[in-house]
This record gives structure tokens, C-alpha cells and sequence, in this order.
């Protein structure tokens, strides 16, 4: 649906994006995830049009965004970062200006259907400016949808709101799945596992991770640099000389019951396998032995350090 | 056509929605007011409505800088402009759109001064030359300051730069005239030919010259490809 090649966006001497390789399919929910500068909203605002690439190329839909770039809007809805809206507009107003500027054929039923799938249709005459910021959040979300565009990108659409409308957002943006392909910019991690199929992250305007939420966490459970917990019971004293023995820094969980639990704190290497060995060599019964289930956070965190060392 | 139809009625709502449009055109009336019973009132001859309409002409220098100050500072500062262009239409359509807003808006500030027309012919026989062509020129004008006003407007996020940048380029073009008597003749001749004030000249006492319409044509549709020019050219270097 959305194909980047090589692309490029300087600005001046600085590099916004730097030779991007990106393909989005059909019906698919996209998470672009990195940290403050990492070309998220560049990348955006260039498949959006609001300017062209230094280089490379884009296609939507199989067609060129620089040469055909009107047919290619006429696919496109966007929710820029800071929502940008009418404050002086009424709420029908104003999707019916933005209606007809993306020349729809049946202005006042796509108003309506836009309104009662965002459930603004009770704030329909009120004035922008005096709605919350949720409300806002859903007229920017409704004016990209009016066109039912096949493309839907989305940058940080829940960014400011309170839970309970991130939690009423989220699912907006879940339903529209089938039918549009979106692409949502986010800094808040566990909305991705939520919300996306699949997660780019970027760093310094470059792809560094492309693949599903479970596969990027499955990659990136190992035993290293992570707790892992152990639980077991026997001779306390020989529990302990293994541990030692094996230099790892470990604490009691729950030490008064029959069964011990104990934590091990992000050891350096796998040590799995050997504890393993030696503590049944000791005759102590192993229950369970097991990593901590790691968080995107950890993943995002340890790839964007990662490239930066490099 | 359509989409410009949308866009200068959005604009032209937009400045009825703001108390500014009404400040300006209670200003704008009160002082042409004020005018036309100074100037007609003391010389009692209705053939002098050629100096109100040129005193008219001076007054939209300070009016119409305000008038056009926010349509593209203000979509630049609230970032609406970002918005505006991922939709399917050109850069002219905005820049045009926003030009007929601010003319419309324009129109129906000078509409009261038709007043002052009733008012000469019920006590006077008043010359319908003077008064067409003085009319003819006012809109020509005022179209041509908007135009130089939307071209301010599109180089700044601020409205109050985007005023006095304006203010300040119709005021020169205005001084033009003055530098005319002091240049020699052949620079003197350039000059006088390309001042708005010289052409307009003619409109107010009636002249209606094809040569002032072409000229006053052409500015406005060069400040406005300029206008084009400036808004993608901040979009492909940004």
C-alpha cells in the first residue's frame, strides 16, 4: 500500500532521514516508535505531501507521491502532532469545510456518519475552541476519516488525553483496521502492543527495528540483562554456596515458606543452564526457573542504545 | 472552482467571527464620514467627491494591512497550514481563495460610502463619471493592497509583522510619487508609470484608462504568484 525506497529528507546540513526502506501492506496498523528527533513526523509529512523528499522514492498504492501527488491525497487522511483546527468553526462546520476541500460527492452524510463514529454528533454545533482537549482529539481524528481514506496516519493521536479517552481512542482506531491502513507515531510504548500489528522503530532517521510486537519481545527474551526468578527448596546454606560460587547477585523473595523464591538480578551471561546443573547436583528441588517477561520498553531501550554505541 | 468557492467563504465567515473586522469597519466608516462632510461640506460642490475618494485611497493603507495580516500568519502559527496541504488542492487555490475572501471582506467595508452618493443626488446634480470611475479605482486598489498584504501575511507566523511588513511596502509605493519631481525627467518618467498613485489618479476624476486597469491587474497577479511562490518554497526548504 505504502512503499518508501531510500528515502532521504535533509534539512540544510542535518539528516532528517536517512535512506528509509519501509513497506506498509494493506489493512495493516503500523507503530512508528523511536525517541524526540528520530524522523517520525518527517517521515509522515512526507507521505502526507506537506513536503517531497531529498531522495528516493514513495509510492502509495503504486503510484508516485511526487508525480501524481493530488491522486495520492485524495487517499490520505492525516492528524498532525499539535492537531491544528479551526478554533472559530463549529464542529459540522468545519468537517463540512474540510469535506469539501477533499471533494467528497455527499457532503452532509459524510459529516454525519464521520460525527457519529467519532461520537461528536452531541458536540456537533458547538465551536472548536471550546471543546476539551478529548473533543478536539476526535474532531482531528474525524476530519482526517471524512474522506474514508484507505490510508490513515496518525501522529501521536492520544498524546495529552486522559486515560480513559486514550482507552476510547485506542479503540476507535482498532475499528477502522479493516478498512484503512494505518500509520500511528507514538512515544508511549505499551499503546503499540495495543493498538499495532506491527512496529518500526526508528532512531536518528534510520529503520533500526521492523516486525511484529510479539516477535520483537520474543527476540529479545533471553537470559541476559533481564531478572530472572528461581524457585526451589532445600538446604539453604548450599543454595546459597552455588550462588556465591557462581558470583551472581541474587535476593530472597519469599524466604519463610517451604519453597523459595529468588530473584537474580540482571545477570551479565546466560546462566540459566548451569544453575540449573549444579544446584540438582546439590540435591535441591527446582520448581521453576524463569526470565522476566520483557517489556517493549526494555526492547526499545537496548536497540536505540545499541545503534548508538555503534 | 468549487474549492475556491469553499475556501473565500470560509475566509469571509472567519473575519465576521473575529471583533476585529468590526473595529475596522467601524473605523473605516467613521472616518470616511468624516471625510466626506469635511471635503464636500466646505467646498459645496459635489464634483469634489474625486478628493473624498482620493482621501478613501489613503485610508486603506492603514486599513487593509489589518484586514489581511491573519490569513496566512495565522494558519502558520497554529500550524493549520500543515493540515491545509495534505489535502487535494494546489497552492494557488488557497492563495487565490484567501484573495477573494479579503476582497469580499473589503467590499462590504466601502459599501456604506454608497450613502454618500444617495446623499449627492438628493441635493445635488452629482457627475456619475467621477463617482463610476472613482469607485472602479477603489476596488482596483484596494484588490492591489491585498494582494501585497497576502504576501506579507505568507512570510511570517506573526500577525503583527506580517501589518507593519505590509504597511510598510504600501507606504512606499505611496512615496513613490514624491520622489518623482526630484528625480530627472527620464527617472521621473519610470517612476510616475509604475505609482499606483498616478494611475489611480485618473480613476478619481473619472478617467477610466485601460492603461491603470492593465497595470493595477498585473501587480495583483504578480504579488500573488509571488504569494504561490513563497508558500512552496517554504515548503520545499523547511
Amino acid at each position: 500500500m505504502i512503499e518508501l525506497r531510500k528515502v532521504v529528507k535533509k534539512f540544510g546540513s542535518f539528516t532528517a532521514v536517512n535512506e528509509l526502506d519501509l513497506k506498509i501492506n494493506k489493512g495493516e496498523i503500523l507503530g512508528l516508535l523511536g525517541p524526540n528527533g528520530a524522523g517520525k513526523t518527517t517521515t509522515m509529512r512526507m507521505i502526507t505531501g506537506f513536503f517531497p523528499q531529498t531522495a528516493g522514492e514513495i509510492e502509495i498504492a503504486g503510484q508516485n507521491i511526487i508525480e501524481n501527488s493530488m491522486e495520492c491525497k485524495k487517499k490520505i487522511g492525516y492528524l498532525p502532532e499539535s492537531n491544528p483546527l479551526y478554533l472559530d468553526m463549529k464542529v459540522n462546520e468545519y468537517l463540512g469545510y474540510v469535506g469539501r476541500l477533499k471533494k467528497i460527492k455527499n457532503i452532509k452524510s459524510a459529516v454525519d456518519s464521520v460525527m457519529e463514529k467519532t461520537g461528536l454528533t452531541e458536540m456537533r454545533k458547538r465551536m472548536v475552541g471550546n471543546l476539551s482537549k478529548g473533543y478536539r482529539q476526535r474532531v482531528g481524528i474525524a476530519q482526517a476519516l471524512i474522506n474514508e481514506p484507505e490510508i490513515l496516519i496518525l501522529d501521536e493521536p492520544t498524546v495529552g488525553l486522559d486515560p480513559k479517552q486514550i482507552i476510547e481512542i485506542r479503540n476507535l482506531i482498532r475499528s477502522f483496521a479493516q478498512n484503512h491502513t494505518v500509520i500511528i507515531s507514538t512515544h508511549i510504548l505499551p499503546e503499540v502492543s495495543v493498538t499495532c500489528d506491527r512496529v518500526a522503530i526508528m532512531n536518528r532517521g534510520k529503520l533500526i527495528a521492523l516486525d511484529t510486537y510479539e516477535s520483537l519481545i520474543g527476540k529479545y527474551k533471553t537470559g541476559k540483562d533481564l531478572d530472572v526468578f528461581v524457585e526451589l527448596s532445600g538446604d539453604r546454606k548450599k543454595i546459597d554456596a552455588v550462588l556465591n560460587n557462581m558470583k551472581i547477585n541474587f535476593e530472597y523473595l519469599d524466604e519463610h515458606k517451604e519453597i523459595f523464591k529468588i530473584k537474580i538480578n540482571k545477570p551479565e551471561n546466560e546462566i540459566r543452564p548451569e544453575l540449573v546443573k549444579k544446584l540438582t547436583d546439590e540435591n535441591v528441588k527446582l520448581y521453576e526457573i524463569y526470565g522476566e517477561n520483557p517489556q517493549l520498553e526494555n526492547v526499545f531501550i537496548s536497540l536505540v542504545t545499541k545503534e548508538e554505541e555503534e | 472552482m468549487n474549492t475556491l468557492y469553499t475556501i473565500s467563504m470560509k475566509e469571509l465567515k472567519s473575519y465576521f467571527f473575529s471583533p476585529l473586522a468590526y473595529v475596522i469597519m467601524t473605523v473605516f466608516t467613521l472616518l470616511a464620514g468624516y471625510f466626506f462632510t469635511g471635503i464636500i461640506f466646505q467646498t459645496r460642490n459635489a464634483n469634489e467627491f474625486s478628493s473624498f475618494i482620493n482621501t478613501v485611497s489613503g485610508l486603506l493603507i492603514l486599513v487593509i494591512p489589518i484586514i489581511t495580516m491573519r490569513s496566512f500568519a495565522e494558519e502558520n502559527r497554529a500550524g493549520t497550514f500543515e493540515l491545509l496541504l495534505s489535502y487535494p488542492l494546489a497552492s494557488w487555490h488557497v492563495v487565490l481563495g484567501k484573495f477573494i475572501g479579503a476582497t469580499l471582506f473589503t467590499f462590504v467595508m466601502i459599501l456604506p460610502t454608497f450613502i454618500y452618493v444617495t446623499f449627492l443626488e438628493m441635493y445635488s446634480v452629482p457627475d456619475y463619471g467621477i463617482i463610476t470611475g472613482g469607485y472602479t479605482g477603489l476596488i482596483l486598489l484596494s484588490m492591489c493592497y491585498i494582494s501585497f498584504g497576502l504576501f506579507a501575511s505568507s512570510l511570517t507566523k506573526s500577525q503583527v509583522v506580517a501589518a507593519i511588513s505590509c504597511f510598510g511596502m504600501l507606504l512606499m509605493l505611496w512615496a513613490v510619487d514624491m520622489l518623482v519631481e526630484q528625480l530627472g525627467y527620464n527617472i521621473g518618467a519610470v517612476l510616475r508609470t509604475i505609482s499606483l498613485r498616478f494611475h489611480f489618479y485618473f480613476f478619481s476624476i473619472g478617467v477610466i484608462d485601460s492603461r491603470g486597469i492593465v497595470f493595477i491587474l498585473s501587480v495583483i497577479v504578480f504579488m500573488l504568484l509571488l504569494t504561490v511562490k513563497i508558500i512552496e518554497d517554504k515548503r520545499f526548504r523547511s
